[in-house]
């Protein structure tokens, strides 16, 4: 089945509004995102069609996520989050939790599997930033 | 160096994309024979480089090999293709081709490779940290990197962007196929567009590596290696490469080809936007990035790999960061005020029309080596519209013409209708918690259906249609809607084809460390701008029919969208009281728009988001008893709050159905109450409650709302009251019509405009017993004078075990005979 862009980037939103730990911003410079997906993917969060739907390349600066960027593109197209900085430091996540269900409802995906998929994503996201702390010069302002 | 086993890779791609493979392999072989037929005739060395003047770098120097395939076909195709489409049509001096943009990044390739070198030589000789063992730059790097300048945008059809869409969906299945092939077997790439696929392809390609491979070609290097060398600095890949510090001179964060598109498309266009180029580029250096200063695993690894326990990568001093930002404001601005210009998409929508027109017309579609025929921009506009005939290709027939011969004189289409979330009506007027809450809702579903192909040409051909019913019953637009083609009817909205992300190069600080760079400057009013061009949609058609397009625009974007565009969008597309009030009236009483758009579209009423099936969440077997059940009730609370419900009332709503309606769910499974002929109001709020506090939802019970007690009022907003009927009742949704409105004093205190009653009754029979799917309906309150609903659920008493049903006096069972 053909998915939409938006599925892919509405599962992540989603979870992390509901999973996330009351956080609204999504860390997505300097690699930090794009590892958090692959850790979370590979502790199973998320449904199988959207394994599909992400690739992961050891790039020039490190590990990317293919897809990311395009991604991130079109939670703001969608109005989900707004980037208020082009420096790509975070994403500020702008729907709510009550939005973040409805949306679920649609993609056909319980509350209880998103907010699990949240906190493994929240958990490796953490994990990533804990192991920039060696690197001053690439700190990252707080999210 | 990894290398890569050609045969083997072109197996794969063969595999992968077969027609594409096929169709560009025959256009190779006929491009390049003239090449071929070249360098034959040649002997090494025999003849010197050659010069050009360019209006970005001065000088531009090719090598004798490279002349050989700028002359040939290959190349020359590209002299008529347009760098920026058809933005000429909007800045006259934006005519330059494809042609000239790949000498000036063979420049700039060539200026940066010289940078590079020189800073590598610094390296070696200079500093604390100076290291002897920084690679040169091999004539073999040099040469691919050169090659690969000069071939990157040979994947580029006609009108350059315009067709790459409509090529991507023709061979979406083998693009996606070839760019895993890619991905797989070159190192370090990422996003591979659809041109640089086809540019791969064609210079992997047989008849390309008769070429590549000659004995003439790239001298004093090992050519049979150049095809997937020159592959691989096109799609920025670190494999067969020497120097690694230039993988990234062709396809990067810093690459040659925007260094030189961003100051061509800016020199030619007439916008000064101001680009540091000399000193971006002198700004370049080798990172060199060890297991002690990686700023990350893979980067670390990769350093411990080498038994140098070092690599070399591409990077940018810190001091050349303002250069690299001025880069990237440079891009996003040509972006908002020459690619994205309204008039540019509505020429590039035109001609994307002329096309689809022309296919219909000769009864095929176009191939791509028809697109690739090596037909300039302008006579192809001619020949597929039917105007000029080739040998190369069948255009289209009179309706191409038609579209063909507006392009050429510029008769470019009109915005009849914009649309974008921001320009979402009523949203603004809520508290601002629910403004992106209902935005990001409503917006979500337009843009699904917008951001493809075909969803923009169903629109479209709707609106087309409804232009036409219109134009029939209102006779001011009687002449707009005459012979309206469907093709007048464009509907476009931009997809972001190259995606900013700052920060994707290495930087080195002056500790050693290494790091993706942090980059200041105006985010706010940057990301503004930003969003501000590329989220806006249009509706284009002639100018003579842009009262009626934009009136049928309106009707369509509500019945199917649910949204309606406030007087912001009227002013982005120039259409400010354009649409008269008396032709919407017109409109309803033609049955052209239900009674609700009408008032929508006359300001009397807001809209914001309306129920659908989709976001109840019924007990599973009410769907399968009768799977239309959430569609009925969100039809029933649609016709009683026409205008919609802002995000959180909506979300309320949907939720406290979901809490309730399992209620009744309940108590006819478990068969509570089927003994009991009579209970207290006390009794069902017991057992509701029960039953909430055993889903684990939150409620406020017997709560001071407007000087009285509520029953019980969840998610914070939703009243809900407990009935209990008396004597025998047959109708239990008509019964007892104050219950609604006590509900609705309640509910204006809550300034909730939705009330649940929650009502236990004996029926007056078993007809009188609702089967599950049909215990809950919405009602709305006539006599009130505001949009008011009443859903109410219901829960009958009584009646005894289910062996004890007994026909109805005024049954007539069909099987009793």
């Amino acid at each position: 089945m053909q998915r939409h862009p938006l599925d892919t980037i509405e599962v992540v939103i989603t979870s992390w509004i509901l999973g996330g730990g009351d956080r609204d911003r999504i860390p997505t410079s300097h690699g930090i995102l794009d590892r958090a997906l692959r850790t979370a993917v590979e502790r199973g969060a998320f449904p199988r069609w959207f394994h599909d739907e992400l690739s992961f390349v050891d790039s020039r600066i490190g590990l990317q996520c293919v897809e990311l960027p395009s991604l991130l593109n079109w939670a703001q197209r969608a109005q989900l989050t707004t980037e208020p900085n082009p420096t790509y430091h975070f994403t500020q996540v702008q729907i709510s939790r009550g939005a973040a269900r409805r949306i679920l409802l649609e993609l056909k995906v319980s509350e209880e599997e998103a907010i699990e998929w949240g906190e493994i994503l929240r958990e490796a996201v953490d994990a990533e930033r804990e192991s920039m702390i060696d690197y001053p010069e690439s700190a990252i302002e707080e999210y | 160096m990894t290398t890569i086993d050609t045969a083997g890779l072109r197996a794969a791609l063969k595999g992968a994309a077969p027609s594409l493979w096929r169709d560009l392999g025959v256009l190779t072989e006929g491009w390049t024979t003239p090449a071929l037929e070249r360098l034959a005739a040649r002997r090494s060395h025999a003849s010197y480089p050659k010069t050009f003047n360019d209006p970005v770098w001065g000088v531009v120097e090719l090598m004798p090999w490279e002349t050989v395939l700028l002359d040939s076909p290959l190349l020359q195709r590209l002299r008529g293709v347009r760098q920026l489409g058809m933005a000429h049509l909007v800045y006259p001096g934006a005519g330059h081709d494809r042609l000239e943009h790949i000498k000036g990044v063979v420049e700039a390739a060539e200026r940066m490779i010289r940078a590079l070198e020189r800073n590598a030589d610094h390296r070696r000789r200079f500093g604390e940290d100076r290291d002897e063992n920084v690679p040169q730059v091999s004539d073999e790097d040099r040469y691919a990197t050169r090659l690969a300048a000069l071939l990157h945008d040979i994947g580029h059809g006609p009108f350059s962007h315009a067709t790459e869409q409509l090529i991507e969906e023709r061979y979406d299945q083998e693009f996606k196929s070839v760019v895993r092939v890619l991905q797989d077997s070159f190192e370090g790439v990422t996003s591979i567009a659809p041109g640089e696929a086809i540019a791969t392809l064609i210079v992997l390609s047989e008849a390309m590596d008769k070429v590549l491979t000659h004995p003439q070609m790239a001298a004093d290097t090992r050519s049979d290696r150049l095809p997937v060398a020159v592959a691989a600095r096109i799609l920025g890949s670190r494999s067969c490469l020497k120097a690694g510090y230039l993988s990234g001179i062709i396809s990067g964060p810093v690459d040659a080809d925007k260094l030189d598109y961003v100051a061509r498309d800016c020199h030619h266009s007439g916008l000064p936007l101001g680009i540091d180029l000399t000193r971006l580029v002198s700004k370049l250096e080798v990172v060199v990035v060890t297991p002690d200063n990686a700023p990350n695993q893979e980067l670390r690894e990769r350093a411990e790999l080498n038994p140098e326990k070092r690599f070399y990568d591409i990077g940018i001093s810190q001091t050349g960061l303002g250069s690299y930002e001025q880069l990237v404001i440079a891009r996003v601005l040509l972006y908002d005020r020459l690619y994205y210009h309204h008039k540019v998409r509505a020429a590039e929508a035109m001609l994307q029309s002329l096309i689809r027109v022309a296919e219909k017309e000769r009864k095929s579609q176009f191939s791509i080596r028809d697109l690739f025929a090596g037909i300039s921009d302008d006579v192809l506009v001619g020949v597929i519209g039917g105007e000029l005939r080739s040998e190369a290709l069948e255009g289209g027939g009179e309706r191409s013409r038609v579209i063909g011969r507006a392009i050429q004189v510029r008769r470019i289409h009109y915005r009849a209708y914009a649309f974008a979330a921001r320009f979402i009506a009523g949203a603004g007027s809520l508290p601002e918690k629910d403004q992106q809450d209902t935005r990001a809702l409503l917006w979500r579903g337009l843009i699904r259906e917008l951001t493809t192909g075909s969803g923009r040409r169903t629109t479209a051909r709707k609106i087309h249609a409804k232009a036409v019913q219109l134009s029939r019953v209102i006779p001011a637009l009687a002449d707009h809607g005459e012979g309206l083609e469907e093709d007048e009817v464009l509907v476009d909205l931009p997809i972001n084809r190259v995606v900013v992300r700052g920060g994707d190069i290495l930087t080195r600080t002056d500790r050693g460390h290494i790091g993706t760079p942090n980059l200041f400057f105006d985010p706010e009013r940057w990301s503004k701008a930003y969003e501000h061009q590329k989220q806006c949609g249009f509706v284009f058609t002639p100018r003579r029919r842009v009262a009626l397009v934009a009136l049928a625009s309106r009707i369509v974007f509500y019945e199917d969208f649910g949204v309606v565009m406030d007087e912001q969008a009227d002013r982005a597309a120039k259409v400010t009281d354009v649409v008269r009030d008396e032709w919407v009236k017109a409109a309803r009483e033609n049955h052209l728009c239900s009674p609700e758009c009408a008032e929508v579209l006359q300001g009397s009423r807001p809209r914001l988001i309306p129920f659908r099936g989709v976001d109840l969440k019924l007990p599973d077997d009410w769907s399968t008893e009768d799977p239309g059940t959430g569609e009925r009730l969100t039809g029933e609370i649609n016709e009683c709050l026409p205008g919609g419900l802002p995000a959180s009332f909506h979300r309320a709503v949907a939720d406290t159905i979901s809490d309730v309606a399992p209620f009744a769910d309940m108590i006819e499974k478990s068969g509570t109450w089927v003994s009991v002929e009579r209970i207290s109001e006390a009794d069902l709020q017991s057992k509701l409650r029960e039953h909430l506090r055993s889903r684990g939802i939150a409620f406020i019970e017997g709560g001071e709302v407007g000087g009285g007690e509520t029953d019980l009022v969840l998610h914070d907003r939703i009243v809900v009251e407990n009935k209990v009927g008396k004597g025998k009742i047959r109708n239990p949704f008509e019964f007892g019509p104050h219950y609604a409105w006590q509900a609705r004093r309640y509910s204006m205190a809550l300034c909730s405009r939705v009330a649940f009653v929650v009502f236990a009754y004996r029926p007056v029979d078993e007809a009188a017993r609702f089967c599950l799917p049909d215990r809950i309906r919405a009602f709305a309150m006539h006599a009130a004078k505001e949009d008011r609903c009443q859903i109410r659920v219901i829960v009958p008493l009584g009646g005894g075990v289910p062996s004890s049903a007994k026909r109805p006096a005024d049954s007539q069972d069909r099987f009793e005979r």
